[in-house]
């Protein structure tokens, strides 16, 4: 398949279309932010508790403090986007490689790795991480290392019973008859042929990171520095009972982002392993 | 997390050398042991990520921090030894659940922990159970109804449930439900100051319970009714359901004994492999209905910067989720005989 069909073929499925239209609007307005707000998301814009419509300049309200929210939302983006890819590609490279060299190597090397995955798949990810920046700090840094420390597994697994398979084919056995390093086995014709469930996957985890992020900047752990949408749902959650919506629109903002991502990993699913459903 | 092969059925062969025959639940216990190590090194090494040492924490804690009065803490709880003798003294109190002392509660962190751990384990147990029997059932609906809405309906609920932020999901219910139709309470786990007994207390936990539960549940049921949905297709288009319809088992027949206990292995592995994420869940669940459970002890540590206390419930926690997948792996012969659990 050429990368047009392939790209034409995602696009004909309605939940590649939607999650792919809704990410790339996303990563726009990420990118475009100044441009596009001439509000900075922490500076006084205007009234404060202003609802959303009631004023044309600011059409998502302000916050107790006057500030855009809609300014918010749009800055929120590119901090919750940078740590669904960070995390993203941080546990795809880790996933894919412990899980090749597990599937592959066998025995006593796969007994120690997978002991390995099962530590950081049964602690808690957000337990985990929110130890982890308590005792390191709460850097962007620090939450990505918590989230794709304690997400590798799941790709581990997947692309660990995919080696198992690919393993015994013809063109493996051949490189190991030709005399081929491990290494070169291994990079060369095992891990381009299990990315599949990967890439799948990743998407998935993607989603999920910004959700664990957007929960640890509620609870008023995460980065200070930079506004996220889980922080603003903390600050709105103190004026909760007079003005909701301040909780509300962060809230949808992140909901649509990550059902657009997993209607993305749903999609690729379609196209890549079309007779296998999502392994959660 | 074993492992499962669906082994043939067949006699031993003869004049095969006699083996002992290891039972699966001491073979499955060998391979969690390394497991426990490791969570324990783990600990210890975010102990060590701090910066200061303990010695720091519990002098600053103890409000006299002269620099002798540090250096003798080190040398009394052996911080200035070598570091693997250090580790292993660690793993030795915390393996007998000495986890330590916690100046801010004034009190061991193995009794704050214990006090806390109830309050979970009932929203824990509550919300995996409703989610499992009403995800399942939905699955399975979705699955075999002939109609494609209640198919696309349930898919898409499904997939909702997967990217709704559950802390947020919790403000929205205490919304609707506490301020706007004052139906039911938004936080806490009773009502305090009166003490109801008998059936009223019961109701009263059970009134408090609702919301958090609801919120909880959201994302688990999400991932059952999907889960569910996955395996029931696959074990309708099997060949002995086709064999059970042809001869003569009625549709409901086939459904409840043919269909739906073939299908709900994948599900009861599940139950294992996400129990930390609800526990990670249930952390903000807590957080935002004020429910007293483990999750709330541990926000409350990070305020006081107990690390002492954190480590301890990471610890707890991770061995409580290490205990449930011991025991779906367990259950899994329960559920399907004919697994056979290799190694």
């Amino acid at each position: 398949m050429t990368a047009r069909r392939a790209i034409l073929a995602f696009l004909r499925l309605p939940g590649g279309l939607f999650g792919g239209s809704v990410l790339l609007g996303l990563a726009l307005a990420a990118v475009l932010a100044p441009a596009l707000v001439s509000n900075d998301p922490l500076d006084i814009a205007g009234v404060s508790f202003l609802w959303p419509g009631e004023d044309q300049e600011l059409p998502l309200g302000t916050d107790m403090l006057g500030r855009d929210i809609l300014s918010g939302v749009i800055y929120g983006a590119r901090s919750s986007l940078a740590i669904g890819v960070l995390t993203g590609v941080l546990t795809c490279l880790f996933g894919v490689a412990i899980g090749v060299v597990a599937g592959y190597r066998g025995g006593a090397v796969d007994n120690a790795l997978m002991r390995f995955a099962e530590l950081f798949q049964i602690m808690p990810s957000l337990l985990f991480t929110i130890v982890l920046v308590a005792a390191a700090g709460p850097s962007t840094a620090n939450i990505v290392a918590g989230i794709a420390i304690t997400s590798w597994p799941q790709i581990a697994r997947l692309v660990r019973a995919e080696t198992l398979r690919v393993k015994t084919s013809d063109f493996v056995r051949a490189g190991i008859v030709m005399g081929f390093a491990d290494a070169r086995i291994i990079a060369r014709h095992v891990a381009p042929n299990v990315m599949a469930p990967a890439v799948v996957m990743v998407s998935i985890l993607a989603g999920n990171a910004i959700l664990t992020e957007s929960a640890l900047s509620f609870l008023g752990l995460g980065n200070p520095n930079i506004i996220t949408w889980g922080s603003m749902i903390g600050a709105g959650r103190e004026v909760l009972r007079q003005a909701w919506y301040m909780t509300a629109i962060p809230g949808a903002a992140i909901f649509v982002t990550v059902l657009a991502l997993n209607l993305v990993g749903n999609a690729l699913n379609d196209l890549l392993n079309p007779r296998q459903e999502v392994g959660l | 997390m074993a492992d499962i092969t669906l082994g043939r059925v067949s006699a031993p062969a003869e004049g095969r050398k006699w083996r002992p025959r290891v039972p699966y639940w001491l073979l499955r216990l060998a391979q969690i042991l390394p497991v426990v190590f490791l969570i324990v090194a783990t600990n210890f090494f975010l102990l060590r990520l701090a910066p200061g040492d303990m010695a720091d924490v519990m002098a600053g804690e103890a409000g006299a921090a002269s620099m002798e009065y540090a250096d003798q803490l080190r040398q009394q709880f052996g911080l200035d030894a070598p570091l693997l003798q250090q580790f292993l003294g660690y793993a030795g109190r915390i393996l007998q659940f000495d986890l330590g002392w916690s100046f801010r509660n004034g009190q061991s962190v193995a009794s704050l922990i214990l006090a806390r751990l109830p309050a979970t384990v009932l929203l824990l147990v509550v919300s995996l159970t409703l989610a499992a029997l009403i995800g399942s059932a939905l699955g399975a609906l979705a699955a075999l109804s002939r109609s494609r809405a209640v198919d696309f309906v349930i898919s898409t609920l499904s997939t909702f449930g997967f990217a709704t932020p559950l802390f947020w999901l919790g403000l929205m219910l205490i919304v609707l439900f506490s301020v706007h139709l004052g139906w039911l309470p938004s936080s806490g786990m009773y009502t305090l100051g009166e003490r109801a007994t008998g059936f009223a207390l019961v109701l009263d936990y059970a009134v408090h319970l609702v919301l958090p539960v609801l919120c909880l549940s959201t994302y688990y049921l999400a991932i059952y009714a999907r889960l569910m949905r996955t395996s029931v297709k696959e074990v309708k288009s099997l060949d002995f359901v086709r064999t059970a319809r042809a001869k003569g088992a009625s549709r409901e027949r086939t459904i409840f004994r043919h269909i739906l206990p073939n299908a709900v292995l994948p599900v009861v592995t599940l139950t294992g492999l996400q129990f930390g994420a609800l526990f990670s869940g249930s952390i903000t669940v807590e957080a935002v209905f004020a429910w007293p459970g483990l999750g709330q002890l541990a926000l409350g540590a990070v305020a006081s910067r107990d690390l002492n206390l954190l480590l301890g419930i990471l610890f707890v926690s991770s061995i409580f989720v290490l205990l449930v997948n011991f025991i779906t792996d367990l259950s899994y012969r329960f559920f399907d005989p004919r697994v056979e659990l290799s190694k």
